[in-house]
């Protein structure tokens, strides 16, 4: 979403409280207690970007819960019907027979996504680098703003599973991960406020080396 | 689970709202074995009780009080907060940056909420919001003046977009006036917000 426009100002509060009612607390432990389980945080965001974006505004908690559903049916942990006729009594305020406990527990998968990889990095901190143009309709975890941008190595980082392929079981592909630097007005052009820099998490493969 | 509110009463009749969605998917994963209401207690009352920003708030008064510490701090964030015992969920990767008199660093996550869970809990509404989220990388002085807080010109502002599983916390300068206090004294100084880079800290 970065540099999208017409979003207003920021609700700040100083003082937020953690959850603003019992849906959101559900949302969240239900949602961390079955990541234990399908354990691809990719995965998890990618299925968030994909609800319809009317469905996305909602709130963060309500695409959590969404999420969360559609992760249960995929993994075949509920069904629809399951879900739907449960909805139904509750708010009907009927008591429903208990579901059939599964035959056995799913195995917890690891959540870590740092890993070994045997390559060498490609780039050291100070290289001037350019972002690729890509536009993947999948999942991507280089932003919108940032295609195509000329920038300079920050940090290395160790080597992590990467998001992109992570995301639709096209397997891990770990890589290295850099903290690249823009100047703002790379990239926003000649209205960017002076004196600023972003620095932006990329993978090795977003990159290419810059003249 | 604790019994609704008022606020939630439309809501009970509506099979399509998310408080009785939530309330399908939380009962049926449990009588399918997969999730255990204590399971549910338990997290809800560590992120509610234990973690939390005064965890961040020990790094940054011990890093004030011990140099070697908070060298350590800077070069490997994930090694250092370890040694205080705080580590977990998204924190495989901890960066620290730290605010001097010429450079102002900033968090955030334009592509969801990316948050350093362990050292500062669960990140505020606004940071998750969209338009902090799409702003704060487009406009970060104006955004961070809307929050009450002024850079001067000669301040170079860095915003850190955590796109990936690094996670980034902000050493915050010490303020002035607070020599003769201890390390817990301190702790209690530091606020989630100067954490996170949009706000400052000042002596009390």
């Amino acid at each position: 979403m970065g540099g999208m426009h017409g979003f207003g100002a920021v609700p700040y509060e100083k003082d937020p409280e953690l959850f603003k009612n019992d849906m959101e607390r559900r949302s969240f432990a239900l949602t961390n207690l079955l990541l234990a389980y399908v354990a691809n945080v990719d995965r998890f965001r990618h299925t968030i970007e994909k609800l319809p974006i009317p469905v996305y505004l909602e709130g963060y908690y309500e695409r959590w819960l969404a999420t969360t559903e559609q992760l249960a049916v995929e993994e075949g942990f509920v069904t629809p019907a399951e879900l739907t006729e449960r909805c139904r009594a509750l708010a009907a305020k009927q008591t429903s027979p208990p579901a059939a406990p599964i035959d056995a527990a799913p195995a917890r998968g690891e959540r870590t996504t740092k890993r070994d990889v045997a390559t060498t990095p490609r780039f050291a901190v100070g290289d001037p680098v350019v972002t690729l143009n890509d536009h993947p309709h999948g999942h991507t975890r280089l932003p919108r703003y940032a295609r195509a941008k000329r920038g300079v190595v920050a940090r290395r980082h160790p080597s992590f599973v990467f998001p992109d392929t992570n995301a639709d079981g096209a397997g891990e592909n770990p890589q290295y991960l850099y903290a690249v630097s823009f100047s703002g007005d790379e990239l926003w052009g000649t209205d960017a406020e002076p004196g600023t820099r972003i620095q932006i998490d990329l993978f090795e493969s977003y990159l290419r080396p810059a003249q | 689970m604790a019994p609704h509110d008022d606020q939630d009463h439309d809501h009970d009749h509506d099979p399509e709202s998310p408080e009785i969605r939530s309330r399908a998917l939380e009962e049926l994963l449990i009588e399918k074995g997969l999730v255990s209401a204590e399971a549910i207690d338990g997290i809800l009352s560590r992120y509610e009780n234990d973690i939390g920003p005064m965890n961040g708030a020990r790094l940054v008064a011990r890093a004030w009080t011990d140099p070697e510490f908070k060298q350590r701090l800077l070069d490997d964030g994930t090694r250092a907060a370890a040694e205080l015992e705080l580590a977990g969920l998204q924190m495989d990767c901890l960066v620290v940056r730290e605010n001097t008199p010429s450079v102002h660093n900033v968090v955030c996550c334009t592509l969801c909420s990316c948050y350093p869970w362990a050292v500062l809990g669960l990140p505020p509404a606004w940071y998750k919001d969209p338009a902090y989220r799409s702003r704060i990388v487009r406009e970060p002085r104006r955004v961070l003046a809307e929050m009450g807080l002024e850079l001067d010109a000669s301040i170079e502002v860095h915003v850190w977009d955590s796109s990936a599983e690094v996670r980034y916390l902000v050493l915050p300068e010490r303020p002035a006036g607070t020599e003769s206090l201890s390390e817990q004294e301190l702790a209690e100084l530091v606020t989630r917000d100067s954490m996170i880079g949009v706000a400052r800290l000042h002596a009390p």
